[in-house]
């Protein structure tokens, strides 16, 4: 079933995919270079609601073989965290379940605090 | 072009480009130039510090120095960014712990100072040496951005100090 008409509820968990190694710490945290959105002021995540676990893999593993890049795994963020930096999720598919984080500043600075904030709140699960 | 970095550095020594001509003597003062900054890396002092600044940028840039790199148009680490975070790098005070590398899809090299996400540096740095940075220290955060020409700020520099 499409989430393209449903508004994200910020009790909603989010995945950004990880596609770079870089993006992750030694011990297993998210780096905020997986938050700096870039080319747009957008942000791609993907919502976990409605899909099982599998399917949420395959659309990462979708998302790093049209980017020919690796899936190392995924950070997960619940949608309110992002909502408190004044940022919007909007739904916007396809792919099935996608939705972009928009509101970023324009300011880069600003933008990798924000970053280093949304960081902290997310949790990497690693491909299994 | 010319690059003016503090001559501390045996490292920032060795890269700073337009020192040489093309006069036999000038050849001569290029080769013995090279050839004192190999034997300064060399040394526990300057080479360990400065092979860790070379090794983190070099796994960085080997990832990163073709356009779209990321698969969704980020743009490549530039030569001229990579030689400004050396130069903040080779600036940066010896008792300062280097931070780790990565690259920002825009072409920026991102430096980070982390102890945990809740008390953490992050600084950004373009070619033209535009240094963006944002830092946590519990509940009191921080960003702004400026540009790095030779010094680091202060603010700045305390920042990264407190991590």
């Amino acid at each position: 079933m499409s989430l393209a008409d449903i508004p994200v509820d910020e009790t909603e968990k989010l995945s950004r995919f990880i596609l770079f190694s870089k993006w992750l710490r030694s011990d297993q945290t998210v780096r905020s270079e997986a938050f700096i959105p870039h080319p747009y002021i957008d942000l791609s995540v993907t919502r976990q609601r409605n899909i099982s676990g599998s399917e949420l893999w395959n659309l990462g593993k979708e998302v790093s073989t049209i980017r020919k890049c690796t899936l190392y795994g995924r950070a997960d963020i619940f949608a309110e965290p992002v909502m408190k930096q004044n940022l919007t999720i909007e739904p916007s598919e396809p792919p099935l379940n996608h939705a972009n984080i928009k509101g970023y500043p324009e300011d880069k600075s600003k933008q990798k605090l924000i970053a280093l904030e949304l960081a902290a709140e997310a949790c990497f699960i690693a491909l299994g | 072009m010319n690059y003016t970095v503090p001559m501390n550095s045996s490292l920032a020594y060795q890269l700073r480009p337009g020192l040489a001509g093309f006069s036999r003597e000038a050849v001569f003062v290029a080769s013995e130039k090279q050839s004192l900054a190999g034997r300064l890396m060399e040394t526990v002092t300057f080479g360990e510090r400065d092979r860790a600044i070379l090794s983190r940028l070099f796994s960085v840039i080997s990832q990163t120095a073709n356009e779209g790199w990321d698969g969704y148009g980020a743009l490549p680490v530039s030569v001229k960014t990579y030689i400004k975070t050396m130069e903040f790098l080779c600036v940066l005070p010896g008792t300062v712990k280097l931070p780790e590398m990565s690259a920002d899809p825009d072409g920026s090299l991102s430096m980070e100072w982390y102890r945990s996400p809740e008390w953490i540096v992050s600084i950004s740095i373009d070619g033209n040496g535009k240094l963006d940075y944002a830092a946590i220290f519990g509940d009191r955060k921080y960003h702004g951005s400026m540009y790095f020409a030779d010094e680091i700020d202060k603010e700045v520099l305390n920042h990264i100090g407190r991590v």
